[in-house]
């Protein structure tokens, strides 16, 4: 495979007042194919965008190696790097017009006259913006900006286009078009894109493989797929969509699968391959939408039940927080695909709940409250 | 107790007061822009009167202005044409060349200041502050006593003989101009954006390119402003001159004072109102170029 970008052991300590230090970015590797759409998400302060600036190279990392296109970028400085960035605020330039913005990478390549004006046309047709070439940045909306700073930066035809989350100052109607507008251009172009965002959302939407950060390290890389279906860790679940956690105690494995149970109250079997030991603490992950709700209606023993503790219609769904032991609940999402065809419930109803085995995620982390400990030791399970 | 009254009485009250503070609005303003404004305009109309007195209006008369290019009086006082023009040219060629050299060596300094991690910056940028904050005597009396034992030291180690003039004079300006020059473009370079100057190397601009396309434009309209400032500043300073300048080397400021020392006359007031007239043409030049540049 091809690699667009390489990190290798890349650290980044930043020395802030009093000499104190901040690791912002800690041994961390990473590859990033050629002509893949690639996030970088986490949450503010994760180290998200000291990363993308060393690969910019605007900062220097402390250890490691940045490595583009199968290039040591050591001693290179920005303005002989490879890529090109669309920064958060657009960065443009205040006192050029629009045209003399897109042209100014191209002047600073010292291309005659011709031809960067004829570059300057096309880029401009490609992101729309013909017939404002006169205008000062000023004069532009938030999205004709944001356009400007994607044509200023395109025209280099660099093979790597960096974005620092260039959509965060657009409203949400006009970040939604914006996003699958810069996906369906990635994919025409067929360039290398990395693109920085602590919206969950925006990077599920656009990216071929994401990597979640959290304080200065990668926990997870994988397409929206795996990074949705398949966290690795609780962080992850709980940063990319919504997530029940339950956490229980392995009793039991056997089959390809194990039995946990939940709050010393409930048993649940999920199919779990690895080997784990019994007594092992675990937290189940449950994404609210995999769930079901039914009436109670039927004597049998078998399934969940919990009694509804809340209803709230948000219009495209109805969510539904379910008592599922004395010291965790459950929330569940229906659609509301009929409108006023459904079963309603009401608060205290006791209700059965399914929810397919292997919809459940298990994650080998998690603890257990003294208590509950306790608990499960006096308290013999009730069978399910 | 009329209870039905006393809303109505109410009412009128605060009317009556809304009225009060309507015209007390009114007359703090006026009387304000009087206290700054009443003297000056007093200077510029007794330019025109024909009396030698400044206290009494005997009618118009553009004689002071006349005499100011011709030389010639009525009124006996000499104001000799040369004089002040050769006063009135010391003033700009040492505004001209101290404001040139303050505002290089000031932009230098605030960029610095503000681009720059580097052991004793703290301290630059508190003495940086001291010239403007430290009495213009104090400076006056301090540059002449460098003067001289400068001077000295030279004639004793160099056998060369330098005397007080206007270079003296020049170096004195662009003194305490560096520091009001590197607090006004400071000031502006502070407001723009780090990330135009990474945009601008972003594509491929080195660090020399990067400041003459991007910084300098955008922070010219600080180091204007600095400029004309010190420009002024120079043109108008009297103490630090008075210690630092020799024989013959007199800028207007203190060939005035000069004047005033012999008698005050209407001659003054015209000299006092072309030199308001010029600065105020300085500072609508300035608020023009920044318009036009932001």
């Amino acid at each position: 495979m091809n690699h667009a970008i390489e990190l290798v052991n890349v650290s980044k300590t930043f020395r802030g007042q009093n000499n104190r230090e901040f690791r912002a970015i800690e041994q961390l590797n990473l590859q990033i194919h050629d002509g893949e759409f690639f996030s970088l998400l986490g949450p503010s302060g994760c180290g998200k965008t000291t990363l993308l600036r060393m690969i910019a190279g605007f900062e220097t990392p402390t250890a490691g190696e940045v490595v583009i296109h199968g290039e040591a970028m050591r001693d290179r400085p920005a303005f002989h790097r490879p890529v090109n960035t669309v920064f958060q605020n657009y960065a443009l330039f205040p006192h050029l017009t629009v045209a003399e913005n897109v042209a100014f990478g191209l002047e600073m390549d010292n291309l005659p006259k011709a031809q960067i004006r004829s570059r300057v046309g096309d880029v401009l047709a490609l992101v729309k913006l013909n017939g404002l070439e006169n205008r000062r940045p000023r004069q532009l909306s938030g999205g004709q900006q944001q356009r400007v700073a994607l044509a200023r930066a395109l025209v280099k035809k660099p093979q790597v286009l960096l974005f620092d989350e260039p959509l965060g100052a657009l409203d949400l109607k006009l970040r939604k078009a914006m996003q699958l507008e810069l996906k369906h251009m990635q994919q025409q172009i067929g360039i290398t894109f990395v693109y920085v965002t602590h919206d969950q959302e925006e990077a599920l939407t656009m990216s071929n493989r994401i990597a979640v950060m959290s304080d200065g390290h990668i926990l997870q890389v994988g397409t929206p797929t795996d990074i949705y279906e398949e966290p690795n860790c609780r962080f992850v679940a709980d940063f990319i969509g919504e997530s029940n956690f339950l956490i229980g105690q392995v009793i039991e494995q056997s089959m390809g699968g194990i039995v946990a149970l939940i709050d010393g109250e409930l048993t649940l079997s999920v199919p779990y391959e690895p080997e784990i030991p019994v007594g092992k603490i675990i937290t189940l992950v449950i994404r609210p939408e995999k769930v079901t709700i039914h009436p109670d209606t039927s004597g049998e023993n078998h399934g969940l039940r919990g009694t509804v503790k809340d209803v709230v219609y948000i219009g495209t769904d109805t969510r539904f927080v379910i008592q599922l032991t004395s010291r965790s609940e459950l929330i569940v999402r229906r659609q509301n695909i009929h409108h006023g065809n459904l079963d309603t419930f009401t608060l205290g109803e006791q209700v059965q709940i399914r929810v397919a085995p292997n919809s459940i995620r298990v994650l080998e982390e998690g603890s257990l409250s003294p208590d509950i400990v306790q608990d499960t030791i006096n308290t013999p399970p009730k069978s399910v | 107790m009329n209870s039905a009254a006393s809303p109505d009485f109410k009412h009128t009250v605060d009317l009556a007061i809304r009225h009060v503070g309507r015209f007390g609005l009114w007359a703090i303003t006026l009387g304000g822009l009087a206290f700054l404004y009443l003297p000056i305009a007093i200077l510029v109309v007794y330019s025109f009167n024909a009396s030698r007195m400044n206290a009494v209006w005997r009618g118009f008369t553009l004689d002071w202005y006349r005499s100011l290019f011709a030389g010639v009086t009525e009124s006996g006082v000499d104001v000799t044409n040369a004089q002040i023009w050769d006063a009135l040219w010391n003033s700009l060629w040492v505004g001209g060349i101290s404001t040139v050299v303050a505002t290089i060596l000031g932009t230098l300094v605030a960029l610095a200041l503000e681009r720059f991690r580097f052991k004793g910056r703290n301290a630059l940028e508190a003495l940086l502050f001291l010239p403007i904050i430290i009495p213009d005597i104090t400076m006056g009396i301090s540059l002449l006593v460098l003067f001289s034992l400068l001077f000295q030291l030279l004639q004793t180690v160099l056998g060369v003989r330098l005397v007080l003039d206007l270079n003296t004079v020049m170096i004195g300006h662009i003194t305490f101009n560096i520091s009001y020059v590197a607090v006004t473009v400071r000031s502006r370079i502070a407001e723009l954006d780090p990330a135009l100057e990474e945009a601008a190397m972003d594509l491929g601009a080195d660090e020399l390119r990067t400041f003459w396309r991007v910084t300098l434009p955008l922070i010219f309209p600080g180091i204007l402003s600095g400029a004309l400032l010190a420009f002024t500043l120079s043109l108008d300073d009297f103490v630090i001159t008075f210690f630092t300048a020799g024989v013959g080397s007199t800028t207007l400021p203190v060939f005035v004072y000069g004047m005033i020392k012999l008698a005050v006359t209407p001659a003054i007031n015209a000299i006092s109102t072309l030199m308001l007239l010029a600065s105020l043409l300085i500072v609508l030049l300035s608020l023009a170029l920044q318009r036009r540049s932001t």
